[in-house]
């Protein structure tokens, strides 16, 4: 077997930042709804969904509903939309982005960056390729994807989603 | 000299003359110039699947001071050419502004390039060379260790540092746009401090394609198919223009599916619609299908359904005008990567559902052809930028 895809599913970290861990910085992942809004401001976002170029009819252009979280947009200044999923306790338990230019992940992920970045960087090639990537990280998944001119990317904390929630709903 | 001798050199003249107009002509007697061979193979550390590498010359501008530059992953999602400068034993001057070097940030969805715009005179199969091409020169310690820009260092994903990490020399980028700078940070640099700026159209890094003389509109990737389980190596061809030579044309079975103002069009799957791309820069099919099984283990999230299954979706083009199915298969990674085999065309995982990469295994088999945005494709209906492909 040439290729080496466990290469990029190293585990960081495991058990340094116990549940509910994350400091109260303006971090959004694992954070009260409320980061948003800080989020928002460290990145000089907008709220809602107002990206450079719009997908009519597309589903992932549209925030997804459920009764099982709520989902708070918010569009940057290069026109990324930025989705962050909050649980019916408050908590954001997931973001996902798209645009020509990613966002700020490093304050989206707050105290979970410094995890998914050190396991991000194997030093081998992404077993995926150029234009996909999908690390997990000891308490944070993070997949990104996309070509030059269209970023995609989506974190999550798996275990923090919601009862009933399905990965496909995080889009 | 005798009369009769400049007789008799006069007629070779002419003759070596006609010799070589004959030979330049195009349809010519030659073979075809527009032609590089893509070949499909484990790359430079020999590790990897699925990717397809070319080779150009490259020389230090306006000299004869040139190499060969081999292992370039050929993308059909990005645009321009980018080197990783253990790769070159040319020197390419910096692109200059004022006393300052250009440098540019490219985001791709596995790793971030950073690195410096130089110049260099390339040539793609035997087309013209194009002289002074803007390239980026990949290196995440440029101007010094620890001065990259906080907005090159927000994405979390490592930078492009050597061609062992990332298991090519460079990119050969042959997307859909010719100029870079509307996806990218352009920024000018000291030799400590990097700030903000705006390129000019014409110094931006380019796809080289569309600055061929003839060749521009686009590309033709054509590939053979291999087995089930795929094969050691494929040699297919990267071909330059579209409808602008015999080996070029369009079939007329083919349908051009335009993409939109994010260079996309739409792939429906299970009922769900998402935006879809072709990319030959990646190495499978990724889509999400909730319904087959992913490997088990540190395989995750690849596919590893029990024996080949087939798959079908449906792309749209942006404009409405065209539609149709695709099918594909999907087999047991485990199995495939269980080969000492390098190129597969079923070979797929679940990223998730934000978009549908049509990755390599999309194009072995297949000729598909990207037209370039803003150029003109004579002989049919939609202008690019377009993908046209034989459906199955």
């Amino acid at each position: 077997m040439k290729i080496l895809p466990f290469l990029n599913v190293v585990l960081v970290g495991g058990g340094l930042l116990l549940a509910g861990a994350p400091s109260a910085a303006r971090a959004t992942l694992g954070e009260p709804a409320a980061s948003v809004a800080a989020d928002a401001a460290q990145m000089n976002a907008t709220a809602g969904a107002n990206p450079e170029h719009p997908m009519p009819g597309l589903s992932a252009q549209n925030a997804p509903t459920s009764a099982n979280f709520t989902v708070e947009q918010i569009t940057t200044p290069d026109g990324t939309v930025v989705s962050e999923y909050v649980d019916q306790g408050g908590t954001v338990f997931a973001v996902t982005w798209h645009g020509a230019i990613p966002p700020d992940v490093r304050t989206l992920l707050g105290t979970y960056f410094k995890q998914y970045s050190d396991a991000a960087d194997t030093g081998a090639p992404s077993p995926f390729g150029l234009h996909a990537s999908s690390v997990h990280a000891s308490d944070v998944t993070v997949q990104t994807g996309g070509h030059m001119g269209f970023m995609w990317g989506r974190a999550y904390l798996p275990a923090r989603m919601p009862a009933g929630v399905g990965l496909s709903e995080i889009k | 000299m005798k009369p009769r001798t400049v007789l008799v050199l006069a007629i070779v003249v002419t003759l070596l003359a006609t010799l070589t107009m004959l030979a330049f002509a195009k349809p010519g007697f030659a073979a075809a110039d527009n032609v590089m061979n893509a070949n499909v193979n484990g790359g430079v550390t020999n590790q990897n699947v699925d990717q397809p590498f070319g080779a150009i010359k490259i020389c230090t501008p306006g000299t004869q001071q040139c190499q060969i530059l081999s292992g370039l992953l050929i993308d059909t999602a990005s645009f321009g050419l980018r080197i990783f400068p253990q790769a070159l034993t040319v020197h390419l001057p910096g692109q200059m502004s004022g006393p300052d070097l250009v440098s540019e940030c490219a985001f791709f969805g596995s790793f971030t390039a950073w690195g410096r715009v130089a110049t260099a005179d390339v040539t793609m199969g035997n087309e013209p060379t194009i002289q002074s091409l803007p390239v980026q020169i990949m290196n995440p310690n440029f101007p010094a260790a620890g001065h990259r820009p906080g907005r090159c260092n927000q994405t979390g994903l490592p930078f492009a540092r050597n061609p062992q990490q990332l298991n090519f020399n460079g990119i050969l980028g042959i997307g859909m746009l010719q100029y870079d700078g509307v996806d990218t940070l352009y920024y000018t640099c000291t030799t400590t401090h990097c700030t903000a700026t705006t390129q000019p159209l014409d110094l931006q890094v380019q796809n080289p394609v569309a600055l061929l003389p003839v060749d521009n509109n686009g590309v033709l990737l054509k590939f053979p198919l291999p087995p089930a389980n795929g094969a050691l190596s494929l040699t297919g061809q990267l071909i330059f223009g579209i409808n602008t030579e015999p080996n070029n044309q369009i079939p007329s079975s083919f349908k051009e599916y335009t993409a939109d103002a994010n260079l996309q069009f739409t792939t429906a799957f299970q009922g769900r619609r998402q935006p879809g791309f072709l990319d030959s820069g990646s190495n499978g099919y990724f889509y999400d299908n909730p319904y087959l099984p992913l490997c088990p283990g540190s395989l995750s999230p690849w596919y590893c359904p029990a024996g080949l299954t087939g798959q079908s979706a449906t792309n749209i083009g942006s404009d409405r005008i065209n539609r149709g199915a695709v099918n594909f298969a999907i087999a047991d990674a485990n199995v495939l990567f269980a080969t000492p085999n390098a190129a597969f065309y079923d070979l797929g995982a679940n990223l998730g559902p934000g978009m549908f990469d049509w990755g390599l295994p999309f194009f072995l088999g297949r000729r598909v052809f990207v037209g370039i945005d803003g150029k003109t494709v004579s002989g049919v209906n939609e202008p690019p930028p377009f993908w046209a492909f034989n459906a199955n």
